[in-house]
């Protein structure tokens, strides 16, 4: 694969990230909608999820381009701030959600490269800088956190359904299932027509 | 309590207003960073690690400034686009990096415009700071931190300043040049781009509890309001730098900012009129 064809391809995970990400907002804004009057014995980690919703929202609003990587930045931060704290709430504790605990504050601690420029790291794009034309690693890095923050939103969201609308859990549960099935498939599908084995 | 509706308009009319100033300057600054980009050095051909000449310093200061309104211009547009879709949170943490750069930029024109008097020494302190930090992280080693800071001396003793070491910075730093630039870095930090949220209470305090309409737009006024003088001082510095001297295009700079400053005070005295007009 030559480093043009995977200059595109990364850009196309990226888009996936992309659509993933605003698929799931579509189901949290089902089940907790931004306009419901929260209660006051409602645990924090709600209005945090819904935080992360706001900034969901604008991430998902940009196309993949030119600088991205760098109008996006301020928003992932903040969505990957809250939901290290949103993380901690949720009930189950294996393998995944203890490595994604420390995964958290460590990209948040990595993107803040692009929130808190210098003149002088703006020189190099491998510190989060502007300059330069080969943007591949900044994407390879953007589509990674834009995965992970989907499968981070995907646990909180399921949690949050069974917090919020126990009744209708199940039938949210299997959607959101799907939606991370679909994903996946046409993640594995983009892999293949690439010609990169899994 | 009864919204009355004049005084709705009116703040509507403040944040439509504010949108409108902070995509005309998204232009301006766009327009500083091309003069700017032309005068600096080939981004390609650029060694920080190498001998630094009084030539290449200016030269190297119009190609940073201009990556600072670059950089800048991108959380302008990611602050207009917030507004557009009524994202309070978005817009505050796209604020603070145009912060950082307009607290930077607004250091170097400083410095441009008056050497080390009017704060200028105190500038030129936190620059050196931010390109020893800079220079640390990038060379990994490379360059060691006695070799850094003699070659920071030198160009120190230039300015006629003796050969202080640069201390370790903060990033609210970057913000202090900048009128109230303390203030607003603590207040997005600690309610938007951190985890102390409020989750009731004022949008401004990061709540998102049911909003009230007026008092959002009014927010939404407010923060662009702040965001629109800060990115006028980051264009006047980049304007300064690229001109070089006092010209016309420096003055209808200043202009800009005067202008914005008058626009804000007179939607914010409508507003306290209609305030008062009717006993609220």
């Amino acid at each position: 694969m030559s480093q043009q064809e995977l200059g595109v391809f990364i850009q196309s995970v990226c888009v996936h990230g992309l659509d993933l990400l605003a698929d799931l907002a579509q189901v949290h804004i089902e089940i907790d909608h931004p306009e419901r009057v929260m209660q006051a014995d409602e645990p924090s980690w709600v209005a945090r999820l819904r935080k992360i919703l706001y900034h969901v929202r604008a991430i998902t609003g940009w196309e993949i381009g030119d600088d991205v990587e760098h109008v996006i930045a301020p928003d992932l931060r903040a969505a990957f701030k809250q939901m290290e704290l949103v993380w901690n709430e949720l009930p189950d504790r294996d393998e995944i959600y203890e490595w994604y605990q420390d995964y958290w504050k460590r990209e948040a601690d990595e993107i803040g490269m692009y929130d808190h420029p210098t003149g002088y790291n703006l020189f190099y794009t491998f510190a989060s800088g502007i300059s330069g034309d080969d943007k591949t690693r900044a994407l390879e890095q953007l589509s990674m956190r834009l995965h992970r923050l989907g499968l981070g939103y995907f646990y909180s969201l399921d949690y949050l359904s069974q917090t919020l609308n126990n009744e209708s859990h199940e039938a949210m549960s299997a959607r959101l299932v799907e939606i991370m099935q679909r994903h996946v498939i046409k993640i594995s599908d983009g892999m293949e027509s690439g010609g990169i084995t899994a | 309590m009864v919204l009355d509706n004049s005084l709705a308009a009116e703040v509507r009319r403040y944040r439509e207003g504010m949108a409108r100033s902070l995509a005309n300057l998204a232009g301006m600054v766009a327009e500083t960073e091309r003069s700017l980009s032309a005068q600096g050095l080939d981004l390609d051909s650029i060694d920080l690690e190498s001998e630094l000449t009084s030539e290449k310093a200016r030269r190297m200061h119009c190609t940073t400034c201009g990556l600072l309104l670059r950089k800048g211009k991108i959380h302008m547009v990611g602050a207009y686009r917030a507004n557009e879709t009524d994202n309070l949170h978005s817009l505050a943490v796209q604020m603070r990096p145009v912060l950082e750069c307009a607290g930077q930029a607004h250091d170097m024109g400083l410095i441009a415009m008056g050497g080390l008097e009017h704060g200028g020494k105190k500038a030129l302190a936190r620059l050196d700071t931010y390109y020893s930090d800079t220079m640390l992280r990038v060379t990994k080693g490379s360059v060691s931190k006695h070799q850094l800071f003699s070659q920071i001396a030198e160009m120190r003793k230039e300015f006629g300043m003796d050969g202080v070491k640069p201390k370790s910075f903060r990033h609210e730093s970057k913000a202090e040049s900048l009128r109230d630039g303390k203030v607003w870095y603590h207040l997005l930090g600690k309610y938007f781009c951190g985890t102390e949220s409020v989750f009731e209470g004022l949008p401004s305090q990061g709540s998102v509890a049911l909003r009230n309409p007026v008092w959002d737009n009014f927010t939404f006024a407010e923060f662009m309001a702040y965001l629109v003088e800060q990115a006028a001082k980051m264009n006047m510095s980049g304007t300064i730098l690229a001109e070089g001297s006092w010209t016309t295009a420096v003055q209808n700079a200043v202009d800009q900012i005067r202008n914005t400053i008058d626009d804000i005070s007179g939607f914010r005295e409508r507003i306290s009129e209609e305030i008062e007009g009717h006993g609220q």
